[in-house]
């Protein structure tokens, strides 16, 4: 069986996070690091916006700076996230570019890196949906966003799953679009969103979540998943790509 | 003399595109567009948006100039058409 990287959970904050995935990315282009999968969290909370975003459309700053909840940019596009710290469980995909998996376009490519989390979820005893362009869902309701950017020669794939939320504190975080909402004809976070705690009615521990999603992705995407660390290569890239993303330049870029 | 303009456009099953604009003495001096949509490559976003900068401030003209930008260079784009950035453009001039 095709063996993969594993590199297990661990919580840093979302310019180290984001510094990580493009250096796996990078180094995974240049022939230096294996297809991998990666589990982290995020201390603090981030809002993490895509990158085609503009910070000041998509988030209130003086908000964010009166809960310490950092503002990132991300490599991929799509839309604006809170990462709210022990809530938000979120993995990474780095694959190479000319891997059978995502040969389908790039629709079906989200469709396939997907199946990790909705056999994951399965695990748990929730049946989740793919839902195009980019969500997953359970019930109709939004349980993890995913994006994808195109780079090196690799496709970086990653996503959220909701573990548990405070929809006030989104809603006071995040500027949603009035056209967005018309177009949905939703109003609240809570009609649209939902999280694994409140389907399984029940608490549940992030372990849980994890060994779900590990033994999920296994079986989605047919590979052995050996536990690994970031090589010393990616760690200086991550360092140096850190910078990149903490920065004012690349933060309020649009 | 300077005038600006935005606009924001949801694409029906897509994302959404907004797009600000600064005219000065009927030229483009300015474009951004910005939402929540994929491109690939990302830098060719960016290059539209200098392209754009001194055409004729006309809404039809500017509208043009987008769609043959992205058709020329064959840009992936998810969550909305080359047509739909054109749109907002053109949606972005006429409130400028």
């Amino acid at each position: 069986m095709e063996v993969w990287r594993f590199l297990d959970l661990e919580e840093a904050d979302g310019y180290w996070n984001m510094a990580v995935d493009e250096a796996i990315a990078k180094a995974r282009g240049e022939e230096r690091a294996p297809n991998t999968l990666r589990f982290y969290m995020w201390r603090p909370s981030a809002v993490i916006i895509g990158f085609f975003q503009s910070v000041e459309e998509e988030v209130d700053q003086e908000e964010c700076k009166r809960q310490g909840i950092d503002i990132v940019r991300r490599i991929s596009g799509g839309g604006a996230v809170l990462n709210s710290s022990g809530g938000v469980f979120t993995y990474t995909i780095v694959i190479g570019g000319d891997d059978p998996r995502i040969a389908g376009g790039i629709m079906e490519s989200y469709r396939v890196l997907c199946g990790g989390l909705i056999e994951g979820l399965s695990i748990l005893g929730l049946k989740a949906e793919f839902k195009p362009i980019n969500d997953i869902v359970v019930k109709g309701r939004k349980i993890s966003g995913n994006a994808q950017v195109r780079k090196y020669g690799v496709v970086l794939h990653h996503g959220t799953l909701l573990i548990d939320f405070d929809p006030h504190l989104m809603a006071r975080v995040l500027r949603i679009s009035e056209e967005k909402l018309r177009d949905k004809m939703l109003k609240e976070a809570e009609e649209r969103v939902t999280t694994i705690r409140r389907e399984l009615g029940r608490e549940v521990s992030l372990r849980e979540v994890r060994d779900a999603m590990f033994e999920g992705f296994k079986r989605a995407l047919k590979v052995e998943l050996v536990p690994g660390r970031l090589s010393r290569y990616e760690e200086e890239l991550a360092r140096e790509l850190r910078e990149k993303y903490s920065s004012p330049e690349w933060i309020y870029r649009r | 003399m300077k005038r600006v303009g935005k606009a924001e456009f949801k694409v029906p099953g897509g994302k959404l595109i907004r797009a600000r604009v600064e005219v000065v003495n009927g030229k483009v001096k300015f474009v951004r567009f910005t939402g929540d949509f994929f491109m690939t490559p990302e830098e060719d976003l960016e290059e539209l948006e200098n392209r754009l900068i001194g055409i004729e401030a006309n809404p039809d003209g500017a509208r043009e100039a987008v769609i043959s930008y992205f058709k020329a260079k064959g840009t992936s784009i998810v969550g909305g058409t080359p047509e739909d950035f054109a749109h907002v453009l053109a949606m972005a001039l006429r409130s400028a």
